[in-house]
């Protein structure tokens, strides 16, 4: 294909963003003045919340992104039932937790470094050796970049950021050897191909329809099976994950359990025989601590929810009630472009379909939910927590 | 009239849903046209050939809840047909220039694109611009699907025409990166 090409296959582009572009964007609205006393009365409130709810010093201030958000068109599930939405998550309401620990991201400034020695840690754990002539570091030329940047004239800032997102997408490290391809992104996380699935036995393999009892037989086999290479001390099973079986070690603590679900785990994945063709490793082993902090509770978070404070992959659609939630739980975003890796409540809400362009035809009956994601770091250690977030963090208006 | 009454009117083999259409959406539909041929005699009659494509294809399609972009797709295509058909007209020139960008988005030869089929490149790109601010993915849109100017778009959005200018590159340059990544994990 060649751009004239594409440029005509563009016509296709998705109906949400022809329509979106098509409309005058509005102009800002103007600040209203305020009266001396109305100022006052703003002051003092502010200075209220100050005194009341100071953020610790020694934890830096915190600005949420969202780099990806992902999937066809939105983040959404079409069940037949609400039990279908369960994902195997450890978290509870009445878990108590005070605080969870926020990390600063390796994707938006990777080094290669590290990513190979991951690489080779992982591939050990396959018995495999990989020497540094066998390994693959494919990062972008940051100089090329920057010189196009600067024939358009563009600010340090401006090209700086392409850099990072550029980086984060784009930088990788692999090698092949022995059957086994082996491939580390920004992100860390570690991706195991294989030239032939490995196959399961009989008694053990089951398709994509399996039944949750055999899921479990499949998931205690490849558990003994993968038991050293997945490293665990109190390895936790999940058959519900969307993504091949998922194992995470329980922690110390539940906020660890947590992190560890969200963040370090590993997904074996078999195909419709039961036969093991790929191996997703993640970890947050290149991201770096920046601290514990205090987060609000299921009942704040529903609040915020219904206030318009969340991130969300639906364009202009507002959650108008708590009765529109169908399931709360407590996740960490991650992934490819993420400067933050910070906890979030995630609401899931049923929607009408009608309501985003979509008929009974094309959720063929289900039931349609979507992802709606409020943070569940307090808001004084926040720097960006606007009355209406939609993609990206920009506003609907 | 809501679109699935004027859907309802195609399907029925009624002539006013023709009128329907136009009456709802003829003035924003003329708008691409003319926007992208820069005529607007052939905007009008592009404009014409819409209702009478959408006719043609109402059975089997059934837009009930999309027909204004089901009606826009065909004007961008008759335009776009037209502009290349009659390199007269003074966007000829300008579309090409707009391909030569579209070409910049596309991974290196060898790549994904060259097994892709056109359907899921286009939902590539839709995710990607999905992942984007709302700022970025109109200037996008504004540029490649409704083929405006640089000035056009710097005046729509009250923006420099540098910053539109390099907003679009990096957009390219990270739609390209995207699509590279994709076809290297597929």
């Amino acid at each position: 294909m060649n751009g004239n090409e594409l440029l005509v296959q563009f016509t296709a582009a998705d109906g949400r963003l022809i329509l979106a572009a098509e409309k005058m964007p509005q102009r800002k609205k103007r600040r209203i003045a305020l009266s001396l006393g109305a100022a006052a009365a703003a002051i003092a409130a502010v200075i209220t919340i100050i005194l009341v709810r100071q953020p610790t010093a020694q934890l830096p201030l915190l600005t949420i992104s969202d780099p990806q958000a992902g999937g066809m068109g939105f983040e959404g599930f079409r069940v037949s039932e609400l039990s279908e939405l369960e994902d195997g998550n450890p978290w509870r309401a009445d878990m108590n937790l005070k605080t969870m620990p926020v990390f600063r991201s390796s994707s938006t400034n990777p080094d290669p470094e590290k990513m190979k020695r991951r690489l080779k840690e992982v591939a050990e754990s396959f018995g495999i050796v990989l020497e540094d002539s066998e390994i693959a570091v494919d990062f972008p030329d940051v100089e090329e970049y920057r010189a196009k940047m600067r024939g358009y004239g563009a600010s340090e800032e401006e090209t700086e950021e392409l850099i990072t997102r550029i980086l984060s997408q784009t930088a990788t490290v692999s090698a092949k050897k022995n059957g086994f391809s082996f491939r580390i992104d920004s992100a860390f996380t570690v991706g195991i191909h294989f030239d032939e699935p490995i196959p399961t036995p009989a008694e053990y393999a089951c398709g994509y329809n399996a039944s949750p009892e055999e899921a479990e037989r499949l998931a205690d086999y490849l558990l003994t099976e993968y038991r050293g290479f997945l490293g665990m001390k109190d390895p936790q099973k999940n058959i519900y994950s969307e993504l091949g079986t998922q194992f995470y070690d329980r922690g110390k603590s539940d906020a660890e359990t947590i992190v560890n679900f969200s963040l370090n785990n590993t997904r074996l994945c078999t195909d419709d025989n039961g036969d093991l063709f790929v191996i997703w490793a993640y970890s947050n082993d290149g991201c770096e601590k920046i601290g514990d902090y205090p987060i609000i509770s299921t009942a704040e978070a529903k609040t915020l929810l219904v206030g318009g404070n969340y991130l969300t992959s639906l364009v202009d659609y507002r959650i108008t009630g708590e009765e529109e939630i169908a399931k709360t739980e407590l996740v960490y975003r991650s992934g490819i472009g993420y400067e933050t890796v910070m906890p979030f409540y995630r609401f899931l809400a049923e929607v009408n379909p009608e309501k985003i362009g979509q008929t009974a035809g094309n959720t063929d009956g289900k039931r349609l939910f979507a992802a709606f994601y409020v943070p569940a770091v307090r808001s004084e250690y926040l720097t960006n927590l606007p009355a209406q977030i939609s993609f990206n963090g920009s506003i609907i208006e | 009239m809501t679109d699935e009454e004027i859907v309802k009117l195609y399907l029925k083999r009624d002539p006013s849903a023709i009128r329907h259409s136009q009456n709802k959406y003829g003035e924003r539909l003329l708008r691409i046209a003319q926007e992208i041929t820069s005529d607007r005699s052939a905007a009008e009659e592009i404009e014409n050939d819409t209702y009478f494509r959408a006719w043609e294809s109402i059975p089997p399609k059934e837009p009930y809840t999309y027909l204004f972009t089901f009606l826009a797709r065909i004007a961008r295509n008759l335009s776009l047909s037209l502009c290349r058909e009659q390199s007269r007209l003074k966007r000829a020139a300008f579309v090409m220039e707009l391909s030569e960008e579209m070409e910049q988005c596309l991974p290196a030869k060898g790549g994904v694109e060259e097994e892709a089929d056109a359907a899921l490149l286009i939902e590539s790109i839709n995710r990607f611009l999905f992942a984007q601010t709302e700022e970025k993915r109109n200037l996008f849109m504004r540029r490649y699907w409704f083929l405006d100017s640089v000035e056009s778009i710097a005046k729509r959005y009250r923006l420099s025409e540098s910053k539109v200018k390099v907003t679009l590159f990096r957009l390219r340059n990270e739609l390209k990166a995207y699509l590279e990544k994709e076809g290297t994990n597929v």
